[in-house]
């Protein structure tokens, strides 16, 4: 769904900026715009700016719920204002300039539908409140204990980037469990992937508000036991990456090794993805960590940094803290949870109103039933009893 | 690197494609033999740079493919050129370029030699065919007869060697049943009597912490697709049940998609796409898969997507195409004999 809704997004404002200058350069009259004006050239003025503006107003509206949720995200915040700022004008100018009855009411009916819009996104903006660089929503909790995170588990923080993106977080650590204690693991600019206490992170600081996403039902045992060798296996494969590029930049001309040391040092920090939002096989951003962790400890998590139009081209679709809130599994933990939550042993069944339902012991039996069949199937096809594939 | 070298190698390739299209329609205003050499020499240039790249991948036909086309057409031209020339310039620079191509064609030949036909493919000379199961280390990429076999390729399936204390597992994705795993011994002898196996071995052997994560890592995989199976079959008898339809016609199309797409845990999608998905796969997207989760960095991962943009559209991963794979290398017969003199063999 993910990619389509890109795909949709970024399809529709090609379409509108390209119609934007093809009708702006005919009424300009500008050779070669407005000798042949047929279909959408022949519009009116009003006919174009009513067409323009119901493009933005069809992404709005196809995107309404989402754009609302996720206004935390400091691109989802700029598609809004960038979307009222091209459609009322638009709609203002449809409805001095309607030709006719017909028009006036359609460019009304915009008008309105751009209201609307902007009436809803600024009661949405109720729901936050300002923490560190920017919006939360009301209630979150930025104090996390420390007893709170299991495996799993991803924490968003305030700091660099959050101030640079006007968000209230914008960096990710991920629970891992390691050597029988829980730690946080990300990458950072300075030092690549890393590990950290989560005493560290998790200290109350009112500048750098910290956010527990909690994932609801939590991981498997056997999923947690994965993590560790994970998370070592990506340790070590950074390691190697920051091996390998300090070698081949030592080969460069001094001047562009200095150069590329500045502004990119070798960290194992992922500079690239950084900007592109390309998932690299041995060198991550701290977003992409946590997919990393998640996905290669056989936990399905939301999908992200598809890439410009949803291609999956990894090109210009940086993975952000908060689209992580868009996995159904990430539960944002509210102060009014955390007693509970505390007194419950980390685990709180009754205010799970996010979460997906636990499976149920049919759907476990039908899975145990399948992985057995399938571990040495030739064993089952021999026996008699088990020549033909199960089902659930 | 590898994705940028792809993008740049598939552009030049469509734009020359379409640069001896334009010209053959409408010769640029050149005579015959000044044409004909213009587009031998840019063939000639592109096939010299993408030459040491396509010879990695010579097992597969698409890279045999790109280097006969432009052969023959270099040769093609080349001869025209001489046939119709009208200076004794442009004679002398045609001779010039037939002789490149026939330099061309030399090289090429003595790095096919390297190569020998099998079945209906070709594999490196020397390999070992269907080792013994003893001589696998961990990590070692089976690579077997399988459904490309039509379109010329010799190798089409592929698995993984999995090591669980003194067995060992192959570990796949099977169309019929999905991700499976198998006790080594018994998927080569019948292997074997399908078709041929080889293998290729990690370049740096795999540390004992490595065996304990590849054991694990594919028991999650495992797992994780019989559960997307259960949820896939329930999801789809919901739509069925949904559908407001009689019945019967329900029961038919159910019947039609599980004949056709059948929910197995294979990623029926990814084998004309090459995308690797969460939680299904298909063989060599799960051998592939494994590494990645298991944090072993290839020198190139496979299924970018037409272009190398990354899209995974049209770019199915070919078994074959890990031959090309710097960071193993192919289990000779050399070896073999090497291991039974040894000794290790058993005997019986």
């Amino acid at each position: 769904m993910r990619p389509i809704r890109k795909l949709f997004t970024f399809s529709a404002h090609v379409l509108f900026y390209f119609l934007a200058f093809r009708f702006a350069m005919a009424q300009l009259g500008w050779a070669g715009f407005s000798v042949h004006a047929q279909g959408i050239d022949s519009l009116s003025l009003a006919g174009q700016c009513l067409f323009l503006s119901g493009i933005f107003l069809t992404v709005t509206y196809v995107l309404f719920v989402q754009i609302l949720r996720s206004y935390g995200n400091v691109f989802t915040r700029l598609m809004s204002m960038e979307m009222l700022l091209w459609g009322v004008p638009l709609s203002v100018v449809a409805l001095w300039a309607a030709p006719n009855g017909y028009v006036t009411a359609m460019s009304l009916a915009s008008l309105a539908g751009w209201l609307f819009f902007a009436y809803r996104y600024q009661a949405n903006k109720a729901r936050y409140e300002k923490r560190g660089a920017g919006p939360v929503p009301v209630d979150t909790c930025i104090k996390i204990p420390v007893e709170l995170p299991r495996p799993g588990d991803a924490i968003g923080t305030g700091g660099l980037m959050a101030r640079l993106l006007r968000q209230g977080v914008a960096h990710t650590e991920t629970v891992i469990p390691w050597k029988g204690e829980l730690m946080l693991f990300s990458s950072w600019f300075e030092n690549g992937a890393f590990l950290n206490p989560v005493p560290r992170i998790l200290k109350p600081d009112p500048k750098y508000p910290n956010y527990l996403l909690q994932r609801r039902p939590a991981i498997r045992q056997d999923q947690v036991e994965l993590m560790e060798y994970v998370v070592r296996g990506m340790i070590a494969q950074n390691a190697a990456y920051v091996e390998r590029l300090k070698a081949k930049r030592e080969r460069l001309p001094a001047f562009l090794r200095n150069w590329l040391d500045k502004k990119f040092p070798v960290t194992g920090y992922d500079w690239l993805g950084r900007y592109t939002g390309r998932r690299a096989p041995d060198h991550w951003t701290c977003n992409v960590v946590y997919l990393e962790v998640m996905r290669r400890s056989g936990v399905e998590v939301v999908r992200l940094g598809h890439g410009a139009a949803g291609l999956r081209t990894g090109w210009f679709d940086i993975p952000n803290t908060e689209d992580l809130r868009g996995d159904d599994a990430l539960h944002l933990v509210r102060n009014a949870e955390v007693p509970a939550l505390l007194a419950e042993g980390r685990d709180c069944p009754t205010c799970m109103p996010t979460a997906k339902v636990a499976p149920d012991p049919a759907f476990e039996a039908a899975v145990d039933r399948l992985v057995s069949y399938s571990t040495n199937i030739f064993a089952h096809r021999k026996s008699a009893a088990s020549q033909e594939r199960p089902a659930n | 690197m590898f994705r940028f070298l792809k993008t740049a190698k598939a552009v030049a390739n469509l734009a020359m494609i379409f640069v001896s299209w334009k010209w053959y329609q409408h010769g640029f205003g050149l005579e015959t033999a000044v044409g004909c050499l213009m587009v031998s020499s840019m063939w000639l240039a592109l096939t010299l740079c993408q030459m040491r790249f396509l010879m990695r991948s010579y097992v597969t036909i698409l890279s045999r493919l790109q280097l006969w086309l432009p052969m023959a057409f270099g040769f093609g031209l080349s001869a025209t050129v001489m046939a119709t020339a009208h200076s004794h310039q442009v004679l002398l620079l045609g001779a010039v370029s037939f002789i490149a191509w026939a330099l061309v064609a030399v090289w090429y030949w003595g790095q096919a030699s390297k190569y020998k036909n099998r079945g209906v493919g070709v594999l490196p000379r020397g390999i070992m065919i269907n080792p013994p199961a003893e001589m696998l280390p961990p990590g070692a990429i089976l690579l077997m007869s399988g459904i490309p076999g039509a379109i010329g390729e010799a190798v089409g399936h592929g698995e993984i060697v999995i090591p669980d204390g003194d067995k060992k597992w192959a570990f796949s994705t099977y169309m019929k049943y999905g991700v499976v795993m198998n006790p080594l011994e018994e998927v080569l002898p019948r292997r074997a009597k399908r078709g041929i196996t080889v293998a290729r071995v990690p370049v740096v052997p795999w540390t004992e912490e490595q065996c304990q994560h590849s054991l694990l890592q594919a028991r999650a995989m495992l797992r994780q697709n019989k559960e997307w199976v259960v949820r896939k079959r329930a999801s789809r008898a919901n739509m069925l049940a949904k559908l407001p339809l009689p019945s019967l016609v329900t029961s038919l199309i159910g019947a039609a998609l599980e004949k056709t797409v059948p929910v197995t845990g294979y990623d029926w999608g990814g084998l004309l796409l090459g995308r690797i998905k969460m939680n299904h796969w298909t063989c060599i997207g799960s051998v592939q898969e494994l590494l990645w989760r298991m944090g072993i960095t290839l020198d190139r991962y496979f299924g970018t997507g037409l272009l190398g943009a990354g899209t995974s559209i049209l770019d199915p991963i070919m078994p074959a195409r890990f031959f090309d794979l710097k960071c193993y290398r192919d289990l000779t017969e050399a070896e073999y004999h090497a291991w039974v003199a040894s000794g290790q063999k058993k005997v019986g």
